[in-house]
């Protein structure tokens, strides 16, 4: 028990070091990525995958489904996902936002036939874009140590729990039926892909180094987030940001 | 009572007055810009899908105006910016040109048609010659992204030296990717690798045809 303890304490300690992410300053102390070597690998691998399966599949997908139809799939795993986004409503204390949801899910899971028509915007009950990782963020915690997961993508130390939240907060693993279950997660993954196509080869075209390139828009986009759209800075280093207004004030 | 409270509005209205004038003016560039842009795109389309050369140039055209460039490229330059010459600052502001039209023109025409932009209230100026334009992007029924556009004030005319769509910074994501491979080669080595991954992309856009 002690031992037990011990140990709990010890990753404890090694999380907070972790995640005490907030001293900045782009060109010394600070790095976001001290596990950079590895981070590479696993982006390399991941990159290999996704070129030789998955952006194929994406890429005969999009040839193959109509606009509407992946609309359709797209908000049909977003009213899924919903469950997710009203426990960290919660756990951030933001009730109107949660009620929000909630009659959100319940408005598109009914009369949205199953999520796939988004009904609920139009009335009045927009949706959200919580996470257990933006929660943990909002809580005051830092980004912490960057992680590229394998055949996932980019994440960090902070973020990294969303993964086994999504699972758990997902009614579609409840209802399980191989028969269905299967098939549709391949979907999700398949119709996820085909949502980041753009993204993807505008990654391809405008990077020089496409890891350094995802690392910082994944950055930028996870502050923003844990912020709701209105970051205290536009950027996500404070000392990159005073460099560029002694960039400015300069000229 | 009365009047003190009319001098009040009276003094808020003056005291806001410039303020807006000025919001308003940085609003319009951006509105102006992008109106006269899609309304080209959708017209020539056309024209413009075959012909990757004629569609850069008229993005170009409309575009550069509308931006300082010279800014951008400094920024997203960064620390060698200081360094660096006359000559050099002048060939990356090429390179940097040539890389964000054959990487952004295409996906551009190709939504053009679908793409709606709106203008949610402005945020409050930051200084009397800096602003941030805030739009929302809409492409067909998918959820909005917001895209905000940060412009400076020079000789009178607003002009947007970074695009920050949904969080992420243009200026500051191609910082850092620039800056770890500056750090590693020199900027004359950086440059040159920049040059031969436009030669790659120019070699596609040639095949494409």
């Amino acid at each position: 028990m002690n031992a037990f303890r011990k140990s709990v304490l010890a990753l404890l300690a090694l999380l907070t070091l972790g995640l005490n992410g907030c001293a900045t300053d782009p060109y010394g102390a600070y790095d976001p990525d001290p596990i950079e070597p590895v981070n590479r690998i696993m982006y390399g691998v991941t990159d290999l995958a996704d070129r030789a399966f998955l952006e194929p599949v994406a890429d005969f997908y999009i040839l193959v489904t109509p606009d509407p139809v992946r609309d359709g799939v797209t908000n049909f795993f977003d009213n899924l996902g919903t469950v997710n986004v009203i426990v960290n409503d919660l756990l951030q204390g933001k009730v109107e936002q949660g009620a929000s949801d909630t009659a959100r899910l319940a408005i598109n899971s009914t009369i949205g036939l199953l999520g796939i028509f988004d009904v609920a915007t139009p009335m009045g009950f927009e949706a959200h874009d919580e996470d257990l990782g933006q929660t943990l963020g909002v809580w005051g915690l830092g980004e912490g140590p960057y992680l590229f997961v394998p055949f996932s993508g980019p994440n960090n130390l902070r973020d990294v729990g969303n993964i086994p939240m999504s699972f758990i907060t997902n009614p579609m693993y409840y209802i399980w039926d191989s028969g269905v279950t299967g098939p549709l997660s391949v979907l999700s993954i398949v119709n996820s892909r085909a949502n980041l196509k753009t993204a993807s080869r505008v990654r391809d075209e405008a990077a020089l180094d496409p890891y350094v390139f995802t690392r910082e828009a994944y950055r930028q986009n996870r502050m923003y987030k844990v912020y709701d759209g209105d970051p205290p800075t536009p950027g996500i280093d404070e000392a990159l940001d005073e460099a560029l207004e002694a960039e400015l004030e300069g000229l | 009572m009365l009047r003190s409270l009319f001098l009040t509005l009276f003094l808020i209205v003056i005291v806001a007055m410039p303020v807006r004038a000025q919001d308003g003016a940085a609003v319009a560039v951006v509105r102006d810009t992008s109106d006269q842009l899609l309304t080209a795109l959708r017209a020539e389309r056309g024209r413009l899908s075959g012909d990757r050369l004629a569609l850069m140039s008229l993005v170009e055209q409309i575009l550069m105006p509308a931006l300082d460039f010279r800014l951008t490229a400094r920024l997203a330059l960064g620390r060698a910016a200081r360094d660096a010459d006359e000559v050099q600052l002048r060939r990356f502001e090429g390179l940097f040109r040539e890389m964000l039209l054959r990487t952004y023109t295409a996906p551009l025409l190709e939504y053009a048609d679908d793409i709606r932009i709106e203008f949610p209230p402005p945020l409050p100026p930051r200084e009397t010659d800096r602003a941030t334009v805030r739009t929302e992007l809409l492409i067909g029924d998918r959820p909005a992204v917001p895209v905000n556009y940060a412009m400076r004030r020079v000789d009178g005319q607003w002009r947007v030296y970074d695009v920050v769509i949904a969080g992420i910074s243009a200026v500051i994501t191609l910082r850092r990717d620039f800056e770890s491979d500056i750090r590693k080669q020199g900027l004359d080595g950086f440059m040159d690798r920049l040059e031969s991954h436009i030669g790659a992309l120019r070699a596609r856009d040639a095949t494409e045809r």
